[in-house]
């Protein structure tokens, strides 16, 4: 618990000197009301809060209305009684008031530090939806939450995780809507969490998630308040990390690979369309690959005559067999990407420039590569890039190799076999309680509507059931759009 | 599972994966590129008896796209070469090809095989048992037979495809229901063959004369030929008894033969004009359906194949107006007396050569009366000859090709 808060002020601040030690913007303030009068202290940090708000709002009250907490005009105020429970508020941007003969100290807040704009999100862009994304702020991420769902139903829980970073982690989840058990499961992963530092929501998936050492992911998180906002509807758990612009969602299932928030904004057909393009972008970027080395090293009667001619004739004078020669242009379309992301833009984009058409169109002309395997694998790597979710894109792309390796040594026999252990870990996976294949096994008929097509709004009437959801209709009556029929035209006139 | 469990199965794991990149090709395992694609197969009948063996086999690096800035690199070499080696058997010529060969024998391509009229003639049984029992070659390939030497229709280029068996597979299926060769891939041939009754039979693939006068094509017997220009065309049928090559229809014959079986689709078929024998009119077939009913009445068979046709007017030298009905029933009825004379010229001719049934009549006598069949089986030659055919031809003339009255002369 650690001490209390002595009625001396000067002694509280001894503590607190001992314990933050000698740092430029530790401000400790000594007032007086008036000469004579006892003294008491204001204790922040000048880098976390707003100054000119302490003056007006908490140092001119008090001077001329004398020493009463009930002066001070800022908002929010909380007492506490131990010094521990004190610091760490001031350590959080706010204000510490210690007053002659209280044995309390009172916290203001009236933090105040420099925050990103709120900006489009680089990696969810949408052509039609909202712009907005989520920011480092927690408080920031807060209110673009309550803006979209303006309900007493939202609730948001606050804890704090991490020893040193004591990082601001806010459940949220729409009361009545939300089950509550999920809700109680989200709680008791995030109370188990003891560690020092959590500095971004990666820190939280990974500690919270079903199957950690599984090359899939099961959380998935997202930069955009809409979509946050959409899971929260479908009765979901949204999780906000201070100082993280992702907000985790759970839970997760593996349909989400296909989905983004544009198909409820664009016209259902195109939304259905996009969905299936992504299917076959995962499938693609999953298996060409490997498909692609089984079927040149033994399954040759496959590939159509004049296909098995023209790839033949190119590879003619290839110097490695075709395994090594995939996995060799992979590893270095990997090696392109991962220099792409990293290099400061500019650069970067020369640099992907110089790597996929110098270097590709180099290795083809010296016969290094055959041009058919430069296709396949930059086939391969663009549809990965089809697949909205980030996490499971890279999943695929470690899944990807050691498929290869296993077609290369056992052809299509080997890849079936490999993909057939791939849906048995699929169905085997959970998140949050949710089967990682629902809709799908097992079997859900009424959320099949939102899967790989997706309805027409007012078809839509149930919330998922596979997330436990509470009943309720999210659509109540029919109201699919009709002009108005004949006789109905008549009346009006 | 405890942690040194977990890091000794990762280990193990990655030793297999290591392990089975070098184990690959213990087995199965080839490079597209080192195999030989075979286009076609043609089997010749050497003097002393035993088989020679001509393999097309394209060259993919004369095919290929030129790489990118190395045009020039592969100067001129020809699309296919052929391999030729003899045996005592086909398997024994397989084998004797393969050692003559640079590459892996690749037979899933190939899609033509040539039976040299010699071969053909010494019974075909054994070479199809061999393509057939062999696993790569397909099903699906044609069988043509060869007047003179197979070899000579593979070393033989064409004009208008590089590789001529590519040609021939394009040129099969574009003609499957012309009516002009009886088209049969090797399934079909083979279980002509394995019927009890019946005369199996098979397309004809000639050798015409090179267009323009040149030096001659090659006889062949050279392990790489140059390509020459040469073409061929389908037509006509070889009609086998059992095994044997017993002789041809020419294509007429051959469009008999194809009416009574129901398979020709599209043809073309010129007939006197009603009225004035010296102008003639012709139709185009569209849609033909036959069905090929055998019953006996009184001591004798009777065969009743009802064709039905439609069919479009697509010249008409005639001196009436096509649009008259009248016209339309004159023209429809020559065409049925030109199939007619068509089928009675493929009996003919399939009796003369000693071979009467390619027409299915024991099969279609088998399906309708088994027990009739069961009864009529052991001298059912002597039966065949006794069978009286009364085909019973309706043409239906749907359309005239012209919308309003034809073009003043």
């Amino acid at each position: 618990m650690g001490p209390t808060v002595l009625s001396q002020p000067a002694a509280n601040r001894a503590w607190l000197d001992q314990q933050l030690g000698p740092s430029p913007d530790v401000v400790y303030r000594q007032l007086r009301a008036a000469p004579g009068q006892p003294e008491m202290l204001l204790a922040y940090l000048a880098t976390l809060v707003s100054e000119e708000r302490v003056a007006q709002e908490v140092i001119s009250p008090l001077v001329h209305h004398g020493l009463s907490p009930g002066a001070v005009l800022a908002g929010r105020v909380r007492q506490v009684a131990n010094l521990p429970e004190a610091l760490r508020g001031i350590l959080a941007g706010e204000v510490a008031l210690f007053l002659p003969g209280y044995r309390q100290a009172f916290l203001f807040a009236l933090a105040d530090w420099d925050t990103r704009a709120i900006e489009e999100p680089d990696m969810e862009p949408v052509v039609r939806g909202p712009r907005e994304g989520f920011t480092e702020a927690l408080t920031t991420n807060i209110s673009l939450l309550r803006r979209k769902l303006k309900t007493p139903g939202l609730r948001l829980e606050k804890r704090t995780l991490g020893e040193v970073t004591r990082t601001d982690v806010v459940v949220c989840h729409l009361e009545g809507i939300a089950s509550p058990s999920l809700v109680e499961e989200v709680r008791r992963r995030l109370d188990r969490i003891r560690v020092d530092a959590i500095l971004d929501a990666g820190y939280v998936e990974e500690l919270i998630e079903d199957a950690p050492s599984s090359p899939v992911p099961q959380i998935e998180h997202t930069e955009r308040p809409d979509k946050a906002a959409a899971a929260l509807l479908e009765g979901r758990v949204v999780i906000l990390v201070g100082g993280s612009p992702h907000a985790l969602i759970v839970p997760t299932v593996f349909l989400h690979t296909f989905h983004s928030v544009e198909e409820h904004y664009e016209r259902a057909l195109v939304g259905s369309a996009v969905r299936l393009l992504r299917l076959l972008s995962f499938t693609l970027a999953l298996t060409l690959s490997a498909a692609y080395i089984a079927v040149m090293s033994y399954h040759h009667e496959m590939i159509p005559f004049v296909l098995a001619q023209r790839i033949a004739g190119a590879r003619e004078g290839v110097p490695f067999p075709i395994f090594l020669e995939t996995v060799l242009m992979e590893v270095a379309f990997e090696a392109l990407r991962e220099a792409g992301v990293r290099l400061p833009k500019p650069v970067g984009q020369a640099v992907s420039i110089v790597g996929a058409l110098v270097l590709g169109d180099a290795a083809i002309r010296s016969g290094i590569a055959a041009p058919s395997t430069v296709i396949i694998v930059a086939v391969a790597g663009i549809a990965s890039f089809g697949v909205p979710w980030y996490g499971m894109a890279l999943g695929v792309r470690i899944i990807r190799f050691g498929l290869m390796a296993i077609a290369a040594f056992l052809g299509l026999f080997g890849l079936m076999l490999a993909l057939y252990a791939l849906t048995a870990h699929l169905a085997s996976l959970r998140s949050f309680g949710t089967p990682f294949l629902a809709p799908f096994a097992p079997l859900t008929l009424p959320d099949l509507k939102d899967s790989f097509c997706r309805a027409p709004r007012w078809t839509l009437r149930s919330r998922p059931l596979i997330f436990g959801a509470t009943k309720g209709k999210r659509v109540p009556l029919p109201q699919q759009p009709s002009p108005p029929s004949r006789p109905e035209r008549k009346k009006r006139r | 599972m405890s942690k040194r469990g977990l890091g000794k199965l990762t280990l193990t794991l990655c030793c297999a994966l290591v392990a089975a990149q070098t184990a690959g090709g213990c087995w199965s395992r080839k490079e597209l590129e080192s195999m030989a694609l075979i286009v076609a197969t043609g089997v010749d009948l050497n003097p002393g008896g035993s088989y020679l063996l001509t393999v097309q086999v394209s060259n993919p690096a004369a095919v290929a796209a030129p790489a990118a800035g190395g045009a020039g690199s592969h100067p001129a070499r020809p699309p296919f070469v052929t391999w030729q080696a003899g045996g005592r058997s086909l398997p024994d010529a397989i084998r004797h090809v393969e050692r003559l060969a640079q590459r892996r024998l690749l037979w899933s391509d190939c899609r033509l095989l040539l039976i040299g009229e010699e071969a053909a003639g010494a019974g075909i049984a054994p070479i199809l048992d061999a393509f057939m029992r062999h696993y790569q070659p397909r099903l699906t390939q044609w069988v043509f037979v060869a007047p003179g030497r197979a070899e000579k229709a593979l070393i033989s280029g064409t004009s208008l495809e590089s590789i001529p068996a590519v040609a021939v597979d394009r040129q099969a299926r574009l003609s499957l229901h012309a009516g002009a060769c009886a088209i049969r891939n090797l399934y079909q041939v083979g279980s002509m063959l394995m019927q009890k009754s019946g005369n199996a039979f098979a397309g004809v693939l000639k050798l015409t004369p090179p267009p323009a006068p040149g030096p001659p094509p090659p006889t062949g017997g050279s392990d790489q030929a140059t390509p020459t220009q040469a073409d061929f065309v389908l037509e006509g049928t070889a009609v086998f008894r059992e095994d044997r090559l017993a002789g041809y229809l020419d294509d007429t014959q051959t469009r008999g033969l194809m009416w009574l079986r129901g398979e020709v689709g599209s043809t073309i078929i010129t007939i006197p004009c009603p009225g004035d024998p010296a102008r003639t009119a012709d139709v185009r077939v569209q849609r033909g359906r036959t069905r090929l009913e055998i019953k006996p009445v009184g001591e004798r068979l009777l065969a009743e194949p009802r064709i039905q046709l439609e069919a479009d007017v697509v010249n008409l030298a005639c001196p009436q107006d096509a649009q008259h009905v009248a016209l339309s029933r004159a023209i429809a009825a020559a065409v049925a007396r030109e199939i007619e004379r068509e089928i009675r010229l493929a009996l003919a001719r399939a009796h003369a050569l000693g071979t009467p049934d390619p027409f299915g009549f024991a099969a279609a006598l088998e399906r309708s009366d088994p027990r009739k069949w069961q009864q009529l089986a052991p001298q059912w030659e002597q039966e065949l000859a006794r069978v009286e055919v009364r085909p019973d031809i309706r043409v239906r003339i749907s359309r005239v090709g012209l919308i309003t009255a034809q073009p003043s002369r």
